[in-house]
């Protein structure tokens, strides 16, 4: 069944519960993803999957006090049930003393659907992922990877007639290419089709991998580094998860806290969340209705802001940004469309003005709780990984690990690109990040992985 | 939880369906998920939440390929068309005419299990459910310099119901619960974390509410302020090699990454490159490779008492076992699902195969990776290191793709001195290559301090899916680690 058509029927069936006086307040989120998923590896493609799901979440508000009951169905009987609970928690919890409540704004964003096509029939997308089967065979190349195209609708409803609908396609790649002891990786997300083109990625994977040469060690120490898109996303990810959000700010433990109008990362540097961006897995508001603001974290390399939900807003006397998360999380207020301003340059530009570093397409399990204060970050370089030689990428290095302080690194920045590539975070849905590939003058690589 | 019937008419038909339409196996899964999470945070007690998931998986196998569907829609339309996706799917890879995959046989069984447990949280008023967490918060609250204080409880009641082709008919239920606090201080510059009983929202086991209890919270809270505190004014250590030995907790995830997800085997094959990696631990090494010191000991044990990782059948329907994975230092089985066993050459899975819910296809998962204990106490693991650490209550934690090269941040340490723990150190850091590090496992402690440990949040798949693992251990001592601060 489409999204497009499920809808009006899903906000006939929440409507009532919204309009329900035995609460004063009733707030409510809908997520339905439907996706196909496919995941291949040793010329076999062991996971073909099609989801399905709905999740919806009640929030009631009685006397000041919370109930909060999500169901995964859409079944009346299990809704009403759900909704019963959260009525009956909201009887039983106490009222919140410290915690603002109250109620947000009415909004009623409502999104134009017509344009969004349909996905592809599976038939032609399991015939897309034999063409690179034959093609890597053809090659000598083993082939490891995964196809997800699919769509998140999200329905955000409440008593004050709020009404806020958005649907957004996506279609997402990512593959590996082995060839003997060398690798390949691409990755590539689309915001605009429920379908992509597989083959353009398989390039730039295959490119990386068909090398003569194996993967040397080279010695550890401080390189000049190019990151391509999905490496700088990595980072992005934990730097809105440690940095960008109210409430590590307000503890003191984000790189911003008390930094706010100091410049303390490269002037070329420009970092925002933006729900609504063209090109972005949008979402154009928050799980309870408000429109997401443009929030820029560090503009020109100065702090400027982190985002702020309606509770840490209240509390902190700010400025609320519409990054209400979803009720059942507890890590406050969080950015999930999260860019960078790109540059003027190209990653051949870069190469060309490298005269030693590393070109890195990904990192592999970064972790950014080291020191989040200095943004200390440390992980692994992993595929396609080379090493560059006046201007040119002269042969494939083993993979190492890396412990550095993203803040120092992001104050040495050599050039950001014009083109930008969308990142979307491990197939969890509209969550993603827009960026450029990075040069950066220094960083840090502290031992071999293997 | 008033148990959700599932039309057993039309499951039991819809299997007679797949098999009609060409299937030459399928299996279907029914769950229930009733979730409950706590939490105070500073000085409010925040809304109670409730989740309730209810939903079918499928799974068909044709010409050697599968297909999986699910839906929370139960009419009968409604599963014949979710199967009729599964079954389209798995036709249409058999079009590709890839190699088909094959699976271990499995006897088909009819059985009942139900997890022990003694209090069920779920009949509990809410307040006596918040009182530890309240009481907890309570005793750590004053100084200035915290800034942050957490208390959480998690409960999830699962049922499942796997009926098959093959004729398996299986009904589970599982009770798991949880608790823990968080405190965070800041004083300049520093800022420091401390959690009892362990980070990553505390612990989580197989039982019910009667785990809580014996965690007794608030009677840990007054040591756990006085550590964070501490900690403000504590030294972080320089780049050495020494010495150290970890606690159960700060073991729970050595084990996880650098030995449970290496021994999967669909790593090890290859399924998972293109995400999570692949594995050191390559099927040429069963019986050969040296993965730890004779000392080391390692099994996946399904079968463990209070594990989160403990069933009596997969969601493949295969018995769960205890599987050695490390025998005396040797590299000696691996966590297996029906095809990859197949892969292998072996006579029968080493069921290993869960899904988190209704929605997800199942995958290889961590049972219970569990150290077997040594016979040393804490005391006798530390009195022969002249300068060493002990760390304790993991932070941070990284690992390459093949999980050879880790690094862990542990929330706090102390200095070991001539046989003597000694000052506290704050975050440390240490590092090493899977096999090297095993090999220099020098001493582990005797069974009265070992400990089970459920890790909530072991993140595996596309789409990803997060399920509880399970692992048990006593204090472990390593020589020559190399070591840091992440201060």
């Amino acid at each position: 069944m489409s999204p497009l058509n499920t809808t009006q029927s899903l906000i006939d069936q929440l409507m009532p519960f919204v309009q329900s006086k035995e609460a004063d307040f009733v707030t409510l989120y809908a997520q339905t993803v439907q996706r196909r998923n496919w995941r291949f590896a040793n010329q076999q493609i062991p996971q073909a999957q099609f989801q399905n799901a709905i999740d919806v979440t009640f929030k009631v508000i009685r006397k000041n006090s919370i109930g909060i009951a999500s169901i995964g169905s859409s079944e009346p009987e299990l809704l009403e049930e759900a909704f019963k609970k959260a009525l009956l928690l909201a009887q039983q919890n106490l009222p919140l003393e410290k915690t603002p409540t109250g109620f947000p704004e009415k909004q009623q964003l409502r999104q134009q659907k017509e344009s969004i096509a349909p996905c592809e029939d599976i038939d032609r997308t399991a015939t897309q992922i034999q063409r690179l089967f034959h093609i890597c065979q053809g090659a000598d190349v083993d082939l490891a990877g995964s196809y997800s195209a699919g769509s998140i609708e999200t329905l955000v409803m409440n008593s004050q007639e709020t009404l806020c609908d958005h649907t957004q396609p996506f279609a997402t790649t990512t593959l590996i290419t082995n060839y003997g002891p060398c690798s390949g990786f691409a990755a590539e997300t689309t915001a605009l089709a429920q379908t992509l083109d597989l083959q353009e990625p398989l390039k730039r994977a295959m490119g990386l991998a068909l090398c003569e040469t194996s993967p040397q060690q080279i010695p550890l120490g401080d390189y000049e580094v190019i990151l391509e898109p999905e490496a700088v996303a990595d980072l992005i990810f934990w730097l809105s998860y440690t940095g960008f959000g109210a409430k590590a700010f307000e503890e003191g433990s984000s790189f911003l806290s008390g930094k706010i109008g100091e410049h303390i990362l490269h002037p070329s540097l420009t970092l925002y969340d933006d729900g609504n961006e063209s090109g972005m897995l949008k979402l154009p508001f928050d799980y309870e209705g408000n429109p997401r603001q443009r929030v820029t974290f560090v503009n020109q390399g100065k702090a400027n802001a982190v985002v702020y939900d309606r509770v840490y807003a209240q509390r902190y006397e700010h400025t609320h940004t519409g990054h209400t998360v979803p009720f059942t999380s507890q890590e406050g207020p969080y950015p999930m469309h999260v860019g960078i301003q790109p540059g003027e340059s190209t990653v051949e530009d870069m190469l060309s003005q490298c005269k030693r570093g590393l070109y890195i397409p990904r990192l592999h399990y970064v972790n950014g709780l080291l020191n989040p204060t200095e943004a200390l970050m440390s992980g692994l370089t992993r595929e396609g990984c080379y090493l560059i030689e006046n201007g040119e990428l002269t042969q494939p290095v083993s993979a190492m690990r890396f412990t550095q302080s993203i803040v120092e690194a992001f104050k040495h920045i050599k050039g950001l690109t014009a083109a930008r590539r969308l990142v979307s975070s491990a197939h969890t849905g509209a969550h993603a990040t827009l960026v450029p590939a990075m040069h950066l003058e220094h960083f840090q690589f502290t031992d071999y992985a293997h | 939880m008033a148990k959700f019937e599932f039309p057993r008419d039309h499951i039991q038909a819809t299997i007679k369906h797949l098999t009609q339409a060409g299937a030459e196996y399928a299996d279907i899964r029914c769950e229930q998920t009733l979730s409950e999470h706590l939490l105070v945070m500073d000085d409010d007690i925040l809304p109670a939440q409730h989740d309730h998931q209810v939903g079918v998986a499928m799974r068909a196998f044709y010409q050697g390929q599968w297909g999986f569907a699910h839906t929370a829609v139960l009419t009968p339309e409604s599963l014949q068309q979710t199967a009729d996706t599964a079954l389209s799917l798995a036709k249409s890879v058999s079009k590709l005419k890839t190699s088909p995959l094959q699976l271990c046989p499995v006897e088909p069984v009819q059985a009942r299990y139900f997890s022990p447990w003694e209090i069920d949280p779920f009949t509990l008023p809410l307040e006596f459910k918040l009182e530890p967490l309240v009481w907890s918060l309570e005793a750590l609250q004053g100084p200035n310099e915290i800034k942050r204080l957490m208390a959480y409880f998690d409960a999830h009641k699962r049922y499942k119901w796997f009926c098959s082709s093959n004729g398996s008919d299986i009904e589970q239920t599982f009770l798991e619960c949880g608790a823990g606090f968080e405190v965070t201080a800041q004083k300049g510059n520093v800022v420091a974390r401390r959690s009892y009983p362990n980070s990553h929202r505390g612990t989580l086991k197989q039982a019910g509410f009667e785990c809580i209890k014996t965690l007794d919270l608030p009677s840990a809270a007054p040591t756990i302020q006085k550590e964070v505190l501490d900690l403000l004014d504590a030294p972080t250590i320089k780049p050495q090699q020494a010495p150290i030995v970890i606690d159960p907790t700060q073991a729970a995830l050595q084990l996880h990454e650098s030995c449970g997800h290496a021994a999967e085997l669909d790593r090890a094959l290859g399924y998972e490159m293109s995400f999570a990696g692949g594995s050191f631990l390559q099927p040429e090494h069963l019986g050969k490779l040296w993965y730890g010191s004779p000392l080391v000991n390692i099994v996946a044990d399904a079968t463990c008492a209070e594990g989160v990782g403990s069933f009596a059948y997969d969601d493949e329907g295969v018995p769960g076992q205890r599987v050695e994975l490390v025998r005396e230092g040797l590299f000696m089985g691996y966590l297996s699902s029906r095809q990859t066993a197949s892969t292998l050459g072996l006579r029968s899975s080493g069921g290993a195969m869960r899904a988190n819910g209704w929605s997800a296809l199942p995958l290889i998962r961590m049972t219970n990776v569990n150290l077997e204990p040594g016979d040393a106490s804490l005391e006798e693991l530390i009195k022969d290191i002249d300068h060493g650490y002990l760390l304790s209550t993991n932070k941070s934690w990284s690992i390459d793709s093949l999980r050879l090269n880790f690094q862990f941040s542990t929330e706090i340490g102390w200095e070991i001195e001539k046989g003597k723990v000694g000052r506290m150190v704050r975050s440390p850091i240490y590092s090493g290559k899977t096999p090297e590090f095993w090999a220099q496992c020098s001493g582990i402690g005797g069974p009265a301090d070992w400990q089970i440990w459920g890790i909530p949040n072991c993140g595996k798949g596309e789409p990803m899916q997060v399920i509880p693992t399970g692992h048990g251990s006593s204090y472990v001592r390593f020589e020559n680690v190399q070591l840091g601060s992440a201060a």
